[in-house]
């Protein structure tokens, strides 16, 4: 039988929450197919901390998992994957759209010379074989592809899924070797370099507030943190504030920086042009606040506030801590 | 030393694309095409290594159309040696095909360091950087916002969710470039005159498209619709949070 294979990663032992939007999909992949339901994950996980992960009618689970390997290594992860496809041989395989499945994907398709389709949102199950919604020109315009031909190697936007659990089930699981290059030219991590305090990533959050040129000044995004800190939510940024030293560029929302699609993004002082519109258009809900009743931004948020954010933010944080 | 940067054209990232009637093209009268942005923060840290050293070699590959001329030029003018066209007048959307023509042409020369954007924004593959690093055993660290040469060796940040990956790695390597922190250089008119003298490498390439995927169409995404202004000062604050927490469930 042919299998779809879906890579997942870890994060502190845990399989990562954007695991369960690919494990979602594949799932129905696999039962329109019917595709045997394989599972790989790579990176440090103890299977004992997954109780998610049999509710996703996976039929096996393949674990490459040593403590050389708790680190991110392209070539390593590479060579450990390679390996098993060879092995399997799939029809299709599923990467996430983080860090690790941009820069994997196009390693592993290159090798096997599978066609990779990146960043899709939407993928439906055609008479000959897979049609496939992707957005290009960072969202401004969706295209459809069509592949009658199959292997191919897909990696999903992130957010872009639901996520629907089933009963659960037995899944067979498999301890797989870890393939160490010997190679010695290879590149190495040499430090991670973690900010202060641990950080919400704009590209993870479900909820994030974000402030532009209007907060006048960086220590003013003591502001926006504290509100941030109230919501759980992460803190983004205008390319304007980054260009100016206020905001790192990990922050950055925008064509030029990091394309998000969170349940609630509030924007402070943003005016909304187009490369800044691109990159969080497809929040599920925005809220604007900006004191000129023209800017472009109330165009497409769902609530704004036209007033002094300066007043407004303040009130909110004070609101929203006496519930 | 020598560098390659490797350059798309691309439509300018304001533009406004209209979809024509055949629903499987973007109509292209109007379209003002630029650099892809993240391929001109890769050359703009190649020029800064050339700042400091002026050994090194820059060369800018671009594959595409005859306008592709126009990107290589004001690459030129903002400092790179030499220019080379890939020229085609196919649209290629098979990164494996790009990847197999860029690939033929690095093979020319011995670069030590081939730079990419981290993608380009008009397709938004992310994949060219990484697949010439296999094809070609070269190392390939992506995603990077900014790198250093030290002891001849480069050192590369790479940006993750959350934190910083620094790499260290030996030559030859591949970088594929985000957004940098240094701000681009903008070629004088000086610059631009003296640039449109140097000659670009015009050479004509095969297109192989193997991809084995069809485009089906191309549509604009659901429009948001025009949503609501709640209130024009703080008194507005009350509502909003009802709004977010009753009727959304989002707090
Ligand atoms: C190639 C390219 C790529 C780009 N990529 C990105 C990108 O990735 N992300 C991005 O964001 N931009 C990007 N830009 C830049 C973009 O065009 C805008 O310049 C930028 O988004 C503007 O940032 P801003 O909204 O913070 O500033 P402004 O446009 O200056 O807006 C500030 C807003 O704050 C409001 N304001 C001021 N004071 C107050 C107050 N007291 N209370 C309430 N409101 C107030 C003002 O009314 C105004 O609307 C890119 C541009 C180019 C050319
Ligand atoms: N036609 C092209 N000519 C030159 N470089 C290209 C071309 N297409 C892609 N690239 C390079 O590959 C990077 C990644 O592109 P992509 O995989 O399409 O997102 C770009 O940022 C460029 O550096």
């Amino acid at each position: 039988m042919s299998c779809i294979l879906t890579v997942i990663e870890s994060k502190n032992k845990e399989i990562k929450n954007s695991a369960l939007e690919l494990l979602s999909e594949a799932r129905k992949i696999s039962s329109k197919k019917n595709l045997d339901n394989k599972v790989i994950i790579i990176g440090e996980y103890e299977k004992n901390n997954s109780t998610q992960i049999n509710e996703f009618g996976i039929n096996s689970l393949l674990i490459g998992s040593t403590d050389k390997i708790s680190k991110y290594s392209p070539e390593l992860y590479r060579d450990s994957l390679l390996h098993t496809i060879n092995e399997l041989k799939p029809e299709i395989i599923l990467f996430s759209g983080s860090s690790i499945g941009k820069d994997l994907a196009p390693r592993i398709a290159a090798n096997i010379g599978y066609n990779l389709v990146t960043e899709c949102i939407d993928i439906s199950i055609v008479e000959d074989g897979y049609e496939i919604k992707r957005p290009i020109f960072a969202g401004k315009i969706i295209q459809t592809l069509r592949f009658s031909k199959t292997p191919i190697v897909v990696s999903l936007k992130s957010n872009s899924f639901a996520i629907e659990k089933i009963e659960a089930n037995e899944i067979s699981i498999k301890q797989i070797d870890v393939n160490i290059s010997k190679d010695k030219k290879l590149p190495i991590l040499r430090e991670i370099i973690q900010p202060q305090k641990e950080v919400l990533d704009v590209s993870e959050a479900s909820t994030i507030v974000s402030g532009g040129r209007g907060m006048k000044e960086p220590e003013n995004f003591k502001l926006i943190e504290e509100l941030a800190e109230i919501l759980n939510a992460a803190v983004g940024a205008s390319r304007a504030v980054v260009d100016a030293g206020w905001r790192p560029h990990s922050e950055q929302v925008g064509q030029t920086g990091k394309i998000v699609s969170p349940n609630l993004y509030i924007a402070f002082g943003i005016s909304g042009a187009i490369q800044h519109q691109v990159g969080m258009i497809n929040s599920k809900c925005i809220v604007a606040v900006n004191k000129d009743k023209n800017a472009p931004i109330f165009k497409f948020a769902d609530y704004g506030i036209v007033g002094d954010l300066f007043e407004i933010i303040p009130e909110l944080i004070t609101k929203l801590k006496n519930k | 030393m020598n560098i390659a940067v490797c350059i798309k054209q691309v439509p300018d990232t304001a533009s406004q694309l209209k979809i024509s009637e055949d629903n499987k093209t973007i109509e292209d009268n109007g379209i003002k095409y630029g650099i892809n942005p993240f391929d001109e923060y890769a050359l703009e840290e190649a020029l800064r290594l050339k700042d400091k050293d002026n050994t090194i070699n820059i060369t800018v590959i671009s594959l595409g159309p005859e306008r592709v001329k126009q990107s290589l030029t004001k690459a030129l003018a903002m400092g790179a040696d030499e220019a080379i066209h890939l020229q085609t007048d196919n649209s290629i959307n098979d990164c494996m095909a790009i990847a197999n023509i860029i690939t033929n042409e690095i093979k020319k020369k011995q670069y030590d360091l081939i730079l990419f954007g981290k993608k380009s924004v008009d397709q938004d593959n992310n994949q060219v950087g990484m697949i010439i690093g296999e094809i070609n055993g070269i190392p390939c660290i992506s995603n990077c916002s900014e790198f250093v040469i030290e002891d001849n060796k480069i050192v590369a940040n790479r940006e993750v969710e959350g934190s910083v990956e620094v790499f260290e790695g030996e030559f030859p390597v591949i970088i594929t470039h985000e957004k940098g922190k240094n701000e681009l250089r903008y070629p004088s008119l000086k610059d631009l005159m003296a640039a449109k003298k140097k000659s670009i490498n015009t050479i004509d390439v095969d297109v192989n498209d193997n991809n084995n995927s069809e485009l089906i169409r191309l549509e604009y995404p659901k429009k948001r619709e025009e949503g609501i202004i709640i209130g024009e000062d703080k008194s507005a604050v009350p509502e909003l949070i009802r709004i977010l927490r009753e009727e959304r469930k989002l707090i």
